[in-house]
């Protein structure tokens, strides 16, 4: 009787334990809304990877989070600056939409699981060149020998799209954690994940740190989650305003420099 | 037409013009005239009345030439005279001036230079217009060009003079004549006057002291075969690495649709070639030339068409223009009001510019500003400039979506002054909080704005439209909005356009305002037109409007190659000609050539950091001689204007005057201003250089006198004597003994005689 008890409890809690990773990983599908045409109002722009999808969840790695983490994020832009985006609606484009060249600043999650075509490598490699700003979020230190998903990847497939490209380590000093909210520590910045501390690189212009900033990569941490829960209730508000004002940050860069 | 009037009439129609007509007969004569009439008169009652078969026509018009017979002849014994004040041989002085400038070597008069006639008429000894003048006047020489001097003898000129000045020329003759009986001024010369000041003043003077001028045009008033640079229009200065475009006018005769090569020279080197199709003769094309100004310094610029085999002046295919290339940084403010794209890819547009510094205040929240590319620590900390000081410090400023509530009154008037008294550049972009949408409308910056505000389109209907730009017939000769290639060998300009993605606009802009132009348009989706580009001078500085909200699309699009400069390029020059002749606190004016020992004028406008201008001020201007000399010439208040001052001097040598001009006061340094002016024989003298019969007739007009030509200048004795200037006699002179008179009698002979045969009555 007793077991059975304990194996009733047992079970409860792992039933509620999948619960609540269902509520915070949202295993739930959700329907790609389709994108607004464009108006000259900012939009959050998020990046595909692989074939247009109808629905997707949590097993599709570059949707993570779609489409509150924006959603909110923008919300939050409109609060707190004059950047008046669209906070109801989000678009979602493939590397070599035509679409893009209309959105200078872009966002992908869980770029460690990105390929590319020619086509699309091609595509991306111009936007990037001509002025494109690319947010890459939501990666972690490779797992095992061979693991696809984090950072090797992810560089393998950048250079893939533009060759001989290094990423540089930020440190508290670059201008981009100072264009509108003063990060001056790294030390509060939140971690989504078990291991380590977050890492800011940057890719630049002709590898060269003091020309325009091509593409800004949260390593080993994955700020949306945060922006995603934010009204749950699940992750601490500090590391959520955190998280915000890294987004606010990056934002504010990428459509100033 | 003359000498026929002549034979017929036996003087030349200008002596009927001055004579008064009379019968000089005497009273007895008259009285036996009148008795001869009667018995006449009576043999013709005596005709009338023996009919002797003959018809009533016939008698009619026998009687007619009868009548008309006697009446000439009644006529002549009346003694018709003309009487004329005629001057006193040898007892007036009359002036004679010799045109001495370059223009008269021209070959023009059938293969003769027409310094060919003076030699000729004057330089002989047995000269006869020479000789015809000095049996009946005293003769006085002056010779004239851009001086006037006393000449002994014609043989002394030598046709050196690099400009033709007709009034100083007159007035001098007049003046050295003073107090003597003068019966006039002969002028001969091609009346190529280069001076730009007018006549009216001397003519005036001329014509309240009686003095009469006889102009002799020398040469012909078109020529066959000419090829000229009318006019070159440049900056007196620009940006190192500015795109100029300059319209060279060029007028011909006798090569109608020919085409010829228009190139720019930069000190020998080839800056741009084009080739020009010439219009009907006599008519002028303008032709924009498109270079850039690629290296610093006082650079001289040849704008030249290449010379034709047979054309009759050669010298007057080239022009030069000297133009000031700064390689200074110019700073220019721009304010956006919120986050936008359009700022960003603007400031990569400029970034590589070295002469151009935006400096960036980029609004990112309520009363939160990042501040971009700013010169030191403290510029703009305090938000937009609040005085004048501060904001006239920049060269221009543009406005991105920024309400303009955001601005106190002070600043919105102190906007506004920014162009019209301080003489900056000012761009308003479109966006949601530009222009009427921005609440701009009735502020006095839209005073300055070259365009019109409807009211702003509010709640879910606010404008928005895609707008398919197209330059207007303006803009495609604007540098600004002439393309270059996409890429290299592609296509530029006009049709570049087609090319290019639409931008989106949402501010519904219309139509610009009278005096403003309209550069680039576009058509909305309601097929509407949208201006997309305007401009216009407002006091001493310059707005523009960019209605659109996206030009960064013409880099962004995926239609748009990477190695694409376009976006670049139209911001470059766009922010490049909103800077372009932008004063500064000193500025300083002069003629670009002077002949070496002609008078050079220098003009200084002062004003403090406000721009108000200073009249206290100790301006000098430092003048370095071709040689390396350097002169200090104090500049004095002129009195006459505000913050303006005046010097002058006189550069003795040939080549290249550099002015540096300090003004200082007590509170300290106001600027410096560097420009250059350069002595030298110019070619104006080549430059419309034709026979002005125009304006020599009108000078003879105003003065009494009467305009001849190298052909008819035999008259010019004549014309003189009969002008009743001077010490002068009444004359009478006989007119029965006119061909004309003998010719009528014999008609009437003849016709009478010829009838009475044709009727069979003889």
């Amino acid at each position: 009787m007793i077991r059975l008890v304990v194996a009733l409890a047992m079970l409860a809690s792992a039933a509620a334990l999948a619960a609540a990773q269902s509520l915070r990983f949202g295993n739930a599908s959700h329907p790609i809304e389709p994108n607004p045409s464009y108006d000259g109002q900012f939009i959050f722009a998020r990046l595909r990877y692989g074939p247009p999808l109808a629905m997707v969840n949590q097993r599709i790695p570059w949707s993570h989070d779609y489409p509150d983490g924006e959603r909110h994020f923008m919300q939050i832009m409109h609060e707190v600056t004059y950047l008046r985006p669209k906070f109801l609606e989000s678009t979602v484009l493939a590397l070599d939409d035509p679409q893009l060249g209309r959105y200078p600043l872009a966002y992908m999650a869980e770029p460690g699981f990105w390929f590319v075509t020619e086509a699309e490598a091609e595509a991306f490699r111009a936007w990037l060149l001509k002025g494109g700003f690319v947010i890459f979020d939501d990666f972690a230190e490779d797992r095992a020998p061979g693991w696809r998903g984090g950072w090797n990847a992810f560089v393998t497939t950048f250079q893939r799209i533009i060759p001989g490209i290094r990423f540089y380590d930020l440190d508290e000093s670059h201008p981009i954690f100072h264009s509108f909210f003063e990060i001056d520590s790294f030390d509060i910045v939140p971690q989504m994940y078990d291991i380590g501390r977050p890492i800011f690189r940057a890719a630049f212009e002709d590898n060269d740190p003091s020309k325009r900033m091509l593409a800004m990569v949260n390593f080993n941490t994955d700020i949306s989650e945060f922006w995603e829960f934010s009204p749950s209730g699940l992750l601490p508000i500090t590391e959520t305003n955190e998280a915000y004002k890294l987004g606010v940050n990056y934002v504010i860069y990428g459509m100033t420099h | 037409m003359n000498a026929l009037f002549q034979f017929f009439f036996k003087y030349p129609s200008f002596v009927f013009e001055k004579g008064e007509f009379t019968f000089t007969a005497s009273r007895t004569m008259a009285l036996a005239i009148g008795v001869a009439a009667l018995l006449a008169i009576a043999t013709l009652v005596t005709y009338r009345r023996v009919h002797g078969g003959m018809p009533r026509r016939d008698r009619l018009v026998l009687t007619m030439l009868r009548v008309g017979l006697v009446g000439l002849l009644a006529f002549c014994l009346f003694r018709p005279s003309l009487v004329l004040k005629g001057t006193v041989p040898q007892q007036n002085f009359l002036g004679v001036l010799l045109d001495d400038s370059r223009s008269m070597t021209i070959a023009d008069r059938d293969g003769q230079a027409r310094t060919q006639f003076i030699e000729n008429q004057f330089g002989q000894p047995d000269s006869q217009l020479l000789n015809a003048l000095s049996e009946k006047f005293v003769l006085r020489f002056f010779r004239f060009s851009n001086v006037v001097d006393r000449l002994k003898s014609p043989g002394d000129l030598r046709y050196g003079g690099s400009a033709t000045r007709l009034g100083p020329a007159l007035e001098r003759a007049r003046d050295e004549l003073a107090g003597l009986p003068l019966a006039g001024l002969v002028l001969v010369t091609d009346g190529a006057d280069t001076s730009d000041a007018t006549l009216e003043e001397s003519l005036a003077s001329l014509k309240a002291r009686s003095v009469p001028v006889f102009p002799v045009g020398v040469g012909r008033d078109r020529f066959d075969r000419d090829i000229q640079v009318t006019r070159v229009e440049t900056p007196r200065s620009t940006l190192k690495g500015t795109t100029l475009a300059v319209d060279v006018v060029i007028s011909h005769t006798g090569y109608a649709g020919t085409t010829v090569p228009l190139t720019v020279e930069d000190e020998g080197r080839i800056a741009a070639t084009q080739d020009v199709t010439l219009p009907s003769t006599g008519d002028s094309t303008t032709v924009r030339m498109t270079f850039t100004a690629g290296d610093t310094g006082a650079r001289l610029f040849r704008f030249q068409v290449k010379t034709q085999a047979d054309e009759q002046v050669t010298q007057n295919n080239a022009r030069d223009a000297l133009v000031e290339v700064s390689d200074r940084r110019d700073k220019i403010l721009y304010m956006e009001g919120e986050p936008r794209f359009e700022m960003k890819f603007i400031r990569r547009a400029v970034e590589e510019d070295q002469n151009l510094q935006v400096v960036i205040l980029q609004r990112t929240a309520e009363d939160k500003y990042l501040r971009l590319d700013v010169g030191s620590k403290d510029e703009l900390v305090g938000g937009f400039p609040k005085t004048r000081e501060e904001l006239f410090a920049y060269r221009a400023v543009i406005l991105g979506s920024v309400e303009a509530a955001s601005f106190s009154p002070d600043q919105l008037r102190m906007l506004a002054d920014y162009v019209s008294k301080r003489g900056g550049g000012l761009l308003m972009l479109g966006g949601r909080r530009a222009f009427a949408e921005g609440g701009w409308a009735g502020t006095p910056v839209a005073e300055v704005l070259p365009v019109d505000m409807d009211a702003p389109a509010r709640g879910s209907g606010a404008y928005f439209s895609h707008v398919s730009v197209k330059p207007t017939r303006d803009g495609l000769s604007y540098p600004v909005t002439q393309l270059p290639a996409a890429v290299k060998g592609a296509k530029s300009s006009g049709s570049r356009w087609d090319d290019l993605p639409a931008l989106s606009a949402v501010n519904a802009i219309r139509s610009v305002k009278p005096g403003a132009t309209k550069l680039l348009s576009g058509t909305d989706d309601n097929r509407q037109e949208q201006v997309v580009l305007a401009y216009q001078r407002y006091g001493r500085g310059k707005a523009l409007a960019l209605p659109v909200q996206d030009s960064w699309l013409w880099r962004m699009d995926a239609t748009i190659a990477v190695e694409d400069t376009t976006h670049a390029t139209f911001w470059r020059r766009l922010i490049r000609w909103l800077v372009d002749g932008v004063p500064d606190q000193v500025s300083v004016t002069t003629s670009e050539r002077v002949e070496p020992g002609e008078l050079m004028k220098l003009t200084a406008e002062v004003v403090d950091p406000a721009f108000v201008e200073v009249n206290d001020a100790q301006v000098v201007a430092h003048v370095t001689t071709p040689s390396g000399k350097v002169v200090d010439i104090p500049m004095e208040w002129s009195v006459s204007k505000d913050g303006e001052y005046r010097a002058s001097f006189v550069p003795d040598e040939a080549g290249l005057y550099e002015v540096k001009t300090t003004a200082t006061r007590t509170q300290g340094d106001l600027g410096t201003s560097v420009v250059h002016t350069r002595a030298s024989a110019g070619d104006a003298e080549y430059f419309d250089a034709a026979m002005r019969s125009t304006l020599l007739q009108r000078i003879a007009e105003d003065t009494g006198g009467r305009f001849f030509t190298a052909d008819t200048a035999s008259e010019l004795p004549e014309a003189i004597t009969v002008s009743g200037r001077g010490v002068t006699v009444i004359e009478e002179r006989d007119l029965w003994d006119m061909p004309i008179i003998l010719m009528l009698l014999l008609g009437i002979i003849g016709a009478e005689w010829g009838y009475r045969r044709l009727r069979g009555l003889a």
